[in-house]
């Protein structure tokens, strides 16, 4: 941790407002990014963002200096949404169909599009396959990390992964 | 650059309504532990009586005593922390003596209580006391309301160190906090436009078990299907049409009242995602 974000963290502890408000304005616009990123819209996001910021607060005080800020408050936020979306309803285990190969949705298919486009076509997906497709292809986690993160199986990544490339990019495309 | 690159950066703005609700969360923390400090002044004063009174040791009672003044000086944190940590300790010194009369308290932490200057304590190892100690203390003679609340912030404390883990972990539990704003709903369940129970011989209640039309409203799908099985698993009906529905009769035979399950299949005309449904109804007759 960066010596300035430190002081900052030691603050928080002491829950000064100040401090605390300092923090969160900091990292509040990435984080709000990141919740529209996992929720698709707005209302939610703030709720995900609102209480991923009470966690982080009731929690500053088990961080180690050796850690990273932001990276600590991204998991946490990222957690919370994952939380969210199970509680709304379970995430679908979606089963690997045989005959269905990886059409393949090429690895750079998404480099000419704008970072809002994408955004507004991950709201349109199912829950799990945005889930899935943020934690895979955006956050860079592996299919077995996933796997464990979610509960589910690898194969159910790989293939809800496979089809949220493949509906994002027909939405994509049909709004071109 | 990757995806990742680019999202990297890429910032929202929020609503104020948001920092408001995560403010009055930490308001009402300090609160809490403000409350718990007076708590734990409190006791100290009553343990170091009860210490007074059942053995008169001479250098303990001294280190006791000399909390009293600090406890009743300024709650500032520094302070409090070392009362909180005291009071633990002390707590624990006397059930022991209960038990052992020769016990010297090895638990009382004599660097924190005495040398330590009232600035240079460490605030983790605070909160990490006053939330083990918050328990004995409270449990301790005096009786608190306060009790119900300490153990919401225990359950919160102990749930909440899940969170920076890899594991996806159930939510918090937060009493404190009411949400701001209302969850939106973007999606509709289909479910929702299926009856949970049909009457056929009763002319007045819905007797087919059918999806309601205005589902298209909604969803757009096609390639649906329709199964009805009966608790047996014989499966009683079948359709591939939204627009019918079952009247309770299989094989020219009125079927019995009860529980039935139905599964539909349809394929998501926006997504192209084919989705399953499944729950259960009731025959009525």
């Amino acid at each position: 941790m960066k010596p300035e974000e430190e002081q900052l963290v030691a603050g928080c502890r002491n829950h000064n407002q100040k401090a605390c408000k300092r923090l969160y304005d900091m990292f509040a616009p990435s984080m709000m990014a990141v919740c529209m990123r996992y929720m698709g819209n707005r209302a939610e996001a703030q709720d995900v963002m609102q209480d991923g910021f009470i966690k982080v607060f009731n929690n500053i005080g088990k961080l180690r200096t050796s850690a990273v800020l932001s990276a600590w408050i991204r998991r946490i936020m990222v957690n919370t949404a994952i939380d969210t979306i199970r509680k709304k309803a379970d995430l679908v285990s979606v089963e690997a169909v045989e005959g269905e190969k990886n059409l393949g949705v090429a690895a750079d298919a998404f480099d000419n599009i704008g970072v809002e486009a994408i955004m507004a076509a991950l709201a349109v997906l199912p829950d799990t396959q945005r889930v899935i497709f943020n934690l895979c292809e955006i956050e860079g986690y592996s299919d077995a990390e996933v796997a464990a993160t979610l509960g589910m199986k690898e194969p159910s990544i790989r293939s809800a992964r496979c089809r949220a490339r493949q509906a994002l990019q027909k939405i994509l495309a049909k709004n071109e | 650059m990757t995806l990742k690159d680019r999202f990297e950066n890429y910032e929202m703005e929020s609503d104020a309504k948001v920092w408001e609700g995560v403010s009055r969360s930490i308001r009402q923390r300090r609160l809490l532990r403000n409350g718990f400090y007076t708590l734990g002044a409190t006791a100290v004063v009553a343990a170091s009586v009860a210490l007074f009174v059942s053995r008169p040791a001479a250098d303990t009672e001294a280190v006791v005593t000399a909390q009293l003044p600090e406890a009743a000086g300024p709650a500032a944190v520094g302070i409090a922390d070392n009362t909180i940590s005291a009071a633990a300790a002390v707590d624990n010194r006397i059930s022991r003596t209960d038990r052992n009369e020769e016990q010297v308290a090895p638990s009382l932490p004599s660097g924190s209580v005495s040398d330590q200057p009232v600035a240079v304590v460490d605030a983790k190892l605070a909160e990490e006391v006053a939330v083990d100690a918050a328990a004995p203390v409270v449990a301790a003679p005096i009786e608190e309301t306060a009790v119900a609340t300490d153990r919401s912030e225990r359950a919160k404390v102990g749930n909440s160190t899940n969170t920076s883990t890899a594991t996806a972990t159930s939510a918090n539990e937060d009493v404190v906090t009411p949400k701001v704003s209302a969850l939106n709903k973007d999606f509709v369940d289909f479910k929702s436009f299926l009856p949970t129970a049909i009457s056929p011989d009763n002319g007045t209640n819905v007797g087919v078990f059918k999806v309601d039309s205005r589902v298209m409203d909604y969803i757009q799908f096609d390639n649906y299907k329709m199964y009805v099985y009966n608790r047996g698993g014989r499966m009683v009906y079948h359709t591939t049409s939204y627009t019918e529905g079952w009247n309770g009769v299989f094989n020219g035979v009125k079927q019995p009242k009860g529980n039935y399950v139905y599964v539909i299949e349809y394929r998501d005309a926006s997504t192209g995602e084919v989705k399953r449904v499944q729950g259960t109804f009731l025959l009525v007759r």
